[in-house]
């Protein structure tokens, strides 16, 4: 974290405040978004993803409708394809930014999570405890509002 | 949108407008999702209705928008919390102590308006972070280092007004006592300078610390007197040279001397880093230890014997832990001693303390290497950064799950006691907090060794672990609070406490039927009438509240 904080976060937020994402453990989301916070962003997307001893993975997310959406289709998809998981939500976090941006985002669409189970996602213990992906940015405050 | 107590929600509404004027509607926060930055992370009243919360909260970047916040809080009798940047955790976090005020957070009052390289100060805004101040330096090359927390992510000016400490030479971690001056945006919207500060047209503010009468800096720290809107500090000249060498001894008692020696040489100025104390029979690391074990590299197994001893050494060992260490070659005590300064000076200085430790029967030395400063960066990755003013998050990797903490807790809030520097006072604090553990069905709390941070006094900092289960919240306070009254009838006082024993803390202070507490509402009443400012903070209420705090 500090060598994150050193090297690419405190450089690039001199520069311009742009958003990050990432897939972490808690710790370091919280750190992040305190960090994040003394330049006005906070976290605007966060999915938890908890394994559970059954090999299931539950998927708690908020945020957008739209990464919800994509979230819940892709508990239904192959066991082969849930491995390449962080990838993919990593993708339709990208394609959700690049489509609207985290901003302006209708904080009503926000406020609702989305839940999901993927059957055997870490059968193979492919990661112990739970994960948390995340989008950090500025929120538009303007439309929380309303 | 929650209104704070007492304050209609049209003049809520008014008071907010009047704010998003100030400082930009950008930049005042009231939405659920912006407020629950402001709650303490840390909270011991996770998921309860006590938890502390925030009516909203507004960022200004200048003195005049402070000066312009106070006065229109003043007017609607809105509460206010000022936050530099808000960390403090295991003490409150950023979190108002009395829920519904209106938190004035100074992050975005951020500029380092000077540093002065050959009279070795700074003045900085509350919203300068530690990381702002030493990347300042580094980029321009200046030979001063500022002391830091661990972790470093907060504010010089919060952590100093919070009391906090640091790792490098004593008149530096201290942190509040590093400080030269302040400007303060008093409870009436007025602008008041101390010290030197207070002469128009003194080029000594950062100099010469307490100007010309009572001097009343003290009462900014730890406060509910008024906002901080600037502070000095003296920082450390970068040393020559880094040198560290730890004395070992083998028996329990070797403590008593140990703990003489080492306040003999630390008040002569002869060791004049962070004492380091540690005991491998034990298994307390030390400060050097804990730096090395956030790596998370696997650990070597421990004797089933030595834990078996462990058990049963709760109040500082017995004669077979002593004889297992003489079997084994393991120290009972470790004094790591730190030396800043020139090459030649810091080798005698440690020749000098070994001399003195000599005196121990059978006690040892380990010599560190010595280090010419700055560091290389080979030397870099091998060291505690905030024994050499770098500013880290690494701290936040022993709380983290690793394969030595599987199950971490949600948090935690710091029982930190202030106790005599002496060996006596160690074993006795033990006793009686192992008693009180036992008593009140605590995890905690094995044989514990103070911390050095201040000169001339001991303080333990027991981490009371914070949950996600209420149950345990709820016991763990109980604890907690009666941990205080049991430390008060012993004459141990904390330094510095969250909200939830503000009260409680302020309450052991009674010397005189609490003189020191009447002196403050006398002051609190003269000074803030309305009763605004951190309403509550370290048990200090405005009378409107008072019987009902």
């Amino acid at each position: 974290m500090t060598q994150l904080w050193y090297s690419e976060l405190q450089p690039l937020w001199r520069r311009e405040l742009r958003p990050i994402a990432g897939l972490t453990a808690y710790a370091a989301l919280f750190c992040l978004e305190r960090l994040a916070w003394d330049h006005g962003m906070r976290v605007v997307y966060h999915g938890a993803h908890t394994p559970l001893a059954s090999g299931d993975v539950d998927h708690v997310v908020h945020g957008p409708w739209s990464v919800r959406h994509h979230s819940k289709r892709g508990s239904r998809r192959s066991s082969d394809a849930h491995r390449e998981w962080p990838t993919d939500l990593a993708d339709r976090i990208a394609r959700q930014a690049r489509k609207s941006g985290w901003t302006g985002l209708p904080p009503a669409l926000c406020a609702v999570a989305a839940c999901a189970r993927t059957p055997g996602l870490c059968a193979e213990r492919s990661f112990e405890q739970p994960l948390h992906s995340w989008v950090i940015a500025r929120p538009a405050r303007h439309l929380e509002r309303t | 949108m929650r209104t704070p107590p007492g304050v209609s929600a049209a003049d809520f509404a008014a008071a907010i407008a009047e704010f998003e004027h100030m400082v930009g509607r950008e930049w005042v926060f009231t939405s659920e999702a912006d407020l629950d930055l402001y709650k303490d992370d840390y909270s011991p009243f996770l998921g309860e209705p006590e938890a502390r919360w925030a009516s909203a909260a507004v960022a200004p970047t200048t003195v005049e928008e402070v000066q312009a916040i106070v006065r229109t809080a003043n007017r609607y009798k809105l509460p206010l919390y000022p936050i530099s940047t808000g960390r403090d955790l295991g003490y409150g976090g950023c979190a108002p102590v009395y829920s519904g005020s209106v938190v004035v957070d100074l992050k975005r009052m951020n500029r380092i308006l000077e540093v002065n390289e050959a009279n070795a100060s700074c003045l900085v805004e509350p919203g300068v972070s530690y990381f702002d101040l030493y990347r300042h330096i580094e980029e321009h090359g200046l030979k001063v280092w500022v002391d830091v927390p661990d972790p470093g992510w907060g504010s010089p000016v919060g952590n100093a007004l919070d009391r906090g400490g640091g790792y490098t030479r004593a008149q530096f971690r201290n942190h509040f006592d590093a400080h030269c001056g302040l400007e303060v945006v008093l409870p009436n919207g007025e602008l008041m300078r101390t010290g030197m500060g207070a002469l128009p047209g003194a080029r000594t503010w950062q100099q010469y610390k307490s100007g010309y009468g009572p001097w009343i800096d003290g009462m900014f720290s730890q406060s509910c007197y008024g906002i901080v809107t600037k502070m000095g500090f003296w920082l450390m000249p970068q040393p020559e040279a880094f040198l560290s060498g730890t004395v070992l001894a083998a028996k329990q008692e070797d403590l008593h001397e140990l703990v003489r020696v080492l306040n003999l040489l630390e008040n002569g100025g002869v060791t004049n880093g962070m004492p380091d104390l540690g005991s491998p029979l034990l298994g307390i690391l030390t400060i050097e230890e804990y730096a090395r074990s956030m790596a998370d590299l696997p650990q070597p197994p421990v004797d089933r014997e030595l834990l078996a001893l462990r058990d049963k050494a709760d109040s500082g060992g017995n004669a077979a832990l002593e004889a297992y260490g003489r079997r084994k070659g393991l120290a009972y005590w470790t004094f790591g001693l730190k030396f800043y300064g020139p090459a030649k000076v810091v080798a005698a200085q440690w020749e000098y303390s070994r001399e003195q430790f000599s005196r121990i029967a059978g006690v040892q030395f380990r010599e560190g290497p010595l280090v010419r400063l700055p560091l290389t960066a080979q030397e870099r990755a091998h060291v505690h950064w905030p024994e050499f003013g770098i500013p880290t998050l690494n701290m936040f990797s022993i709380g983290a799950r690793s394969s030595t903490n599987p199950d971490p807790t949600h948090g935690h809030m710091w029982f930190s006691p202030i106790i005599p520097r002496e060996a006596q006072a160690v074993f006795e604090a033990n006793r009686v907090f192992a008693a009180a553990a036992r008593e009140f069905d605590l995890p905690v709390l094995r044989f514990s060794l103070p911390s050095c941070y201040w000169e001339r006094a001991f303080i333990f900092i027991f981490g009371f672990p914070v949950t996600t289960d209420i149950k345990t919240n709820q016991k763990n306070r109980a604890a907690f609070h009666k941990l205080i009254r049991i430390a008060g009838e012993h004459g141990w006082g904390e330094y510095r406490t969250a909200p939830a024993f503000q009260d409680a803390v302020l309450a052991e202070y009674s010397f005189n039927r609490h003189a020191l507490r009447r002196f403050h509402e006398t002051v609190k009443d003269a000074i803030d009438p309305n009763g605004i400012m951190s309403v509550g903070r370290y048990g200090i209420w405005p009378k409107r509240l008072r019987r009902t705090s």
